[in-house]
């Protein structure tokens, strides 16, 4: 199989696109595909500050690299949540930041460590509330969720941009359409505007496959944590990429269609209704937004 | 036999994998020869 754009060996096929690419080409068309959504959906300007949420995974170093390539001012933003699961993850995560890091010296990070800043790991949290028994990953999105929204505030960034690719999209879009989440779907989008505190929120990879992402750290040569987080291991997010890539294989651009099809009928009002917006007050301690009068959620979490 | 043949025999799904060999990226149309050893990368994360 030859590249599309010169007659050498391609190393990577798409079906979705009938296009194959030799490793050159390849490294070409991902950055403008990603430039591309930045562009569509009117994500942000090189004239913005934009905070990148870095994992240590494929997606987040993919995402980083792009963007310092394509000239963005994108600072990292690393949240360690003290998971050991036996290997060390978070500090495993850690160390894949560091060696990216270590070859792109004009990259900037914060770190916010949680068990060292609030004295506790996120299992040992996870375990004594009831919100987080038996589903941590509920505590770690809540965590996760304020922390980015702080640190974005207090740096003054004009964005906060996340690795989500289309699988993610897609996988969240299947599990809100198959338990008709109305005001899940109503909010899922490329771009979230900042509201009432809120920092504005964009997905720079969302038109792009989670095998695409891959591909390109593997061509790049960016070293990632291949490990799956311990508590993320037979979600269910996973479970529908399972059954969405069983239907891409037999129908190439299925997971693309679903998720542009869904982009378009929420364009044209189609969750107008559920979208209403319940109102935000400011919590009495940390002073980030809040549904219920008092306390956040994140500050009871501390209780 | 190709990559993308052998994936399947071994019951993955092309879509949720890379084949790499000798540390190089391959396309699933690659014909695998006698004394090949295919790495298959699972590009599937997140909960």
């Amino acid at each position: 199989m030859k590249c599309r754009k010169c007659s050498r060996e391609a190393v990577f096929n798409m079906r979705r696109h009938k296009l194959a690419l030799c490793a050159e080409h390849y490294l070409e068309w991902f950055p403008q595909q990603v430039e591309r959504a930045i562009g569509k959906y009117k994500m942000f300007t090189r004239d913005d500050k934009a905070l990148v949420a870095v994992s240590g995974g494929k997606d987040s170093l993919a995402l980083w690299d792009v963007l310092l390539n394509l000239g963005y001012h994108a600072e990292g933003l690393y949240i360690s949540l003290g998971i050991d699961g036996g290997f060390g993850y978070s500090h495993l995560s850690l160390e894949k930041i560091e060696g990216f890091m270590a070859t792109r010296p004009e990259a900037v990070l914060h770190q916010v460590d949680i068990p060292e800043t609030y004295g506790e790991s996120l299992p040992e949290i996870a375990a004594r509330k009831l919100r987080g028994r038996d589903k941590p990953c509920a505590v770690c999105g809540l965590i996760k969720r304020h922390v980015m929204n702080r640190v974005a505030g207090e740096g003054g960034f004009d964005v906060l941009v996340t690795g989500h690719n289309l699988d993610d999209e897609a996988a969240v879009l299947f599990g809100n359409t198959l338990h008709w989440q109305t005001g899940y779907l109503a909010r899922q989008a490329p771009v979230l505007e900042a509201r009432d505190g809120l920092a504005r929120k964009v997905k720079p990879l969302c038109r792009l496959y989670e095998r695409e992402v891959a591909a390109y750290t593997l061509i790049k040569g960016i070293d990632y944590i291949y490990e799956e987080c311990p508590h993320a291991v037979g979600a269910t997010t996973n479970r529908y990429k399972e059954l969405l890539n069983q239907l891409e294989l037999n129908s190439p651009g299925t997971k693309l269609q679903f998720y542009i099809s869904f982009l378009k009928a929420r364009e044209q009002g189609f969750f107008r209704q559920a979208e209403e917006q319940v109102e935000l007050h400011p919590c009495e301690n940390c002073g980030q937004p809040t549904t219920a009068p008092g306390l956040c959620t994140f500050c009871r979490l501390w209780l | 036999m190709s990559v993308r043949d052998a994936i399947l025999k071994v019951g993955l799904n092309p879509e949720a994998v890379l084949a790499v060999r000798d540390g190089q990226l391959v396309n699933e149309d690659t014909k695998i020869q006698n004394g090949d050893t295919i790495k298959l990368i699972a590009v599937v994360s997140g909960g």
